[in-house]
């Protein structure tokens, strides 16, 4: 399997912190794959991320993306082109005054062309369906609208690989649903890789692996049907079981005789079907 | 923006009375105007038309400067950002602004910042540090103590658990709840959980377009799951599996109470039921 990124023995402190927010953390991400980065609150999953396209760099170890390493300043722009990160709270990242200038300034970044420009930032709008919002001040927009913008601008840098840190938090549920689907098609369609910090566990079950944080470690790392099966694991990272695991292990509490605990909905109801 | 050509009307013609002692939870879809309608509810912004009164204080549209001291103290709200509404050197400070600036003494402000940090499940350590060194749960959690610092009659959260670990999401929903219930808070909670919103609250009302679309008990709004699609929301997870069990069984049950608990008892006793 080809890496896109691989971290080696990362650690790393803020200024002025007595210990480091990240110790000894090392991670392979595969390309093209989907990656989901879980963990309590504090436990270093931001950090990490912004390792990941140099806007932090290590105080020990290496950060590579492709054949470029995060810490060569020779080598940042090449970084920072192939790994778009969309922040956790989209307005420290918004400089445009309306929806247009934002996302065409990041392109100006990177020397796209205008008529390239223009096409690309239809193209991302529309997939988030804020088409309507092109003229509107970025920060007049709803918590939602704002992460739509964001991941829209992202987009339209076509970036190797795209850092979702909680990206659709402030989404309602079919919002959140409709944005992940439009992400996931550009995983499947186009390989872009995608590493999502998210704290919503069933978005987490549909990738192809996770990360567990803890206190700045990697606590764990494996495809999600091992690790949420993992119910201390899970309780010791500020974590949760997903809702089908959690009314598997309820069925079984009311005596119902359930072989497993299920992942999906879909699948519970199918089991159960054969017990009635 | 009124009266420019990028006047948008976000609110438009809501009636909505809150009794005394409620938990409401505001639902709707990104941009249905739930965070504009609790901006009105302290002052923050005033209505176009109309009025809002809360206790003795009323706020009407054309109205003069009202004394919203008073109103301010008795309604905490917790945004939706939290960097939003930190803003002092250190944590402690700003968990203590609130009460000094209503007169609480130096030393018992003091005291109630470390209990706050506490009940929001934050180790004291964080006092001393700047709330923007915070990770964003944390922020998090430290605007909500600073909202508990100032002990409000009326609770209102907007999106407050968005940023929060699964296993923090329950502990922080508990401690609203428990607050609500011990010192008959009233409490609004704009919320994307359908989950939170059918377990906690009294009342649902649903905005759509800037209107109130729907209000009404838990279980009246979560029997309109056509209606909730329309207005780009769904049912709470218990209940869309129950639909899936229900078409697969061709039963036709229905829960009265949204907890995982009551979902395994009912699908458990319909196969018990089945089995004779
Ligand atoms: N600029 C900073 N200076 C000092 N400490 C920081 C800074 N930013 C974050 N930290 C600390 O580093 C730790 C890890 O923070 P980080 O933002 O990576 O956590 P996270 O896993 O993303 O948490 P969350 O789920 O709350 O977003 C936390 O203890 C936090 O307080
Ligand atoms: N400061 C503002 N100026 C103009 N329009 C705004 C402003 N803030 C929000 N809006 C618009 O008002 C509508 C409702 O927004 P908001 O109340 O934040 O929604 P919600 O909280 O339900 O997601 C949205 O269409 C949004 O774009
Ligand atoms: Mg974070
Ligand atoms: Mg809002």
């Amino acid at each position: 399997m080809e890496n896109i990124i691989t971290v080696k023995d990362v650690t790393f402190s803020y200024p002025g912190e007595e210990t480091p927010t990240l110790k000894g953390v090392s991670l392979d991400v595969h390309k093209g794959e989907w990656l989901s980065i879980v963990g309590h609150n504090g436990s270093g999953k931001s950090t990490l991320a912004k390792m990941l396209n140099g806007l932090l760099l290590p105080s020990e170890g290496a950060v590579n993306v492709s054949q470029y390493t995060t810490g060569l300043p020779d080598d940042i722009w090449e970084v920072r082109r192939l790994v778009g990160m969309v922040f956790q709270n989209p307005d420290n990242q918004f400089v445009g005054t309306s929806v247009q200038d934002d996302i065409a300034f990041g392109l100006e970044n990177f020397g796209v062309p205008r008529d390239e420009m223009v096409k690309r930032i239809n193209e991302s709008v529309a997939r988030v369906g804020m088409e309507a919002f092109l003229n509107q001040e970025p920060h007049q927009l709803s918590g939602g609208q704002k992460q739509r913008v964001a991941i829209a601008g992202i987009l339209a840098q076509k970036p190797s690989v795209i850092v979702l840190d909680e990206a659709t938090s402030m989404l309602d549920p079919i919002g959140r649903i409709e944005v992940i689907d439009t992400v996931r098609e550009l995983n499947k369609k186009e390989g872009i890789t995608v590493i999502s910090i998210t704290h919503d566990l069933e978005e987490a079950l549909s990738a192809d692996r996770v990360v567990v944080m803890k206190m700045g470690e990697k606590a764990a790392e494996g495809v999600p049907e091992d690790i949420f099966q993992q119910r201390e694991l899970l309780k010791s990272a500020g974590l949760d079981l997903p809702f089908s695991l959690k009314l598997s292990e309820a069925l079984r509490h009311q005596g119902v005789e359930l072989d497993k605990s299920y992942l999906t909905q879909e699948e519970l109801v199918n089991a159960l079907w054969k017990l009635a | 923006m009124e009266g420019t050509p990028f006047e948008r009307r976000a609110l438009h013609d809501i009636n909505l009375d809150i009794p005394d002692g409620t938990f409401l939870a505001l639902i709707g879809h990104t941009g249905s105007g739930k965070s504009t309608l609790i901006q009105h509810l302290n002052g923050l912004l005033k209505p176009s038309a109309g009025s809002i009164k809360m206790g003795s204080t009323e706020l009407k549209a054309g109205g003069k400067k009202q004394d919203l001291k008073s109103l301010r103290k008795k309604a905490g709200i917790v945004f939706q950002y939290p960097e939003h509404q930190l803003f002092e050197e250190t944590v402690e400070k700003d968990i203590m602004f609130g009460p000094r600036n209503f007169g609480v003494s130096e030393e018992s402000a003091k005291q109630t910042a470390a209990r706050v940090i506490e009940m929001v499940g934050l180790p004291e350590g964080v006092l001393t540090k700047s709330p923007f060194d915070l990770s964003g749960g944390q922020m998090r959690r430290v605007a909500i103590a600073g909202v508990l610092a100032m002990n409000p009659e009326v609770l209102i959260l907007d999106e407050p658990t968005a940023g929060l670990d699964p296993a923090g999401r329950v502990e922080i929903m508990e401690l609203f709840y428990s607050l609500h219930e011990r010192n008959n808070l009233t409490t609004i909670l704009v919320t994307h959980s359908m989950e939170d919103a059918s377990r906690y609250a009294d009342e649902i009302a649903v905005m759509h377009k800037g209107e109130l679309y729907l209000h009404g008990k838990p279980t009246d709004i979560f029997n309109e799951r056509e209606a909730l699609k329309k207005a780009g929301l769904d049912v709470p997870e218990t209940v869309q599996f129950l639909q899936k069990w229900n078409e697969k069984s061709g039963l036709n049950l229905a829960l009265t109470k949204f907890t995982v608990e009551e979902l395994a008892k009912q699908v458990s006793q319909s196969l018990k039921k089945r089995g004779n």
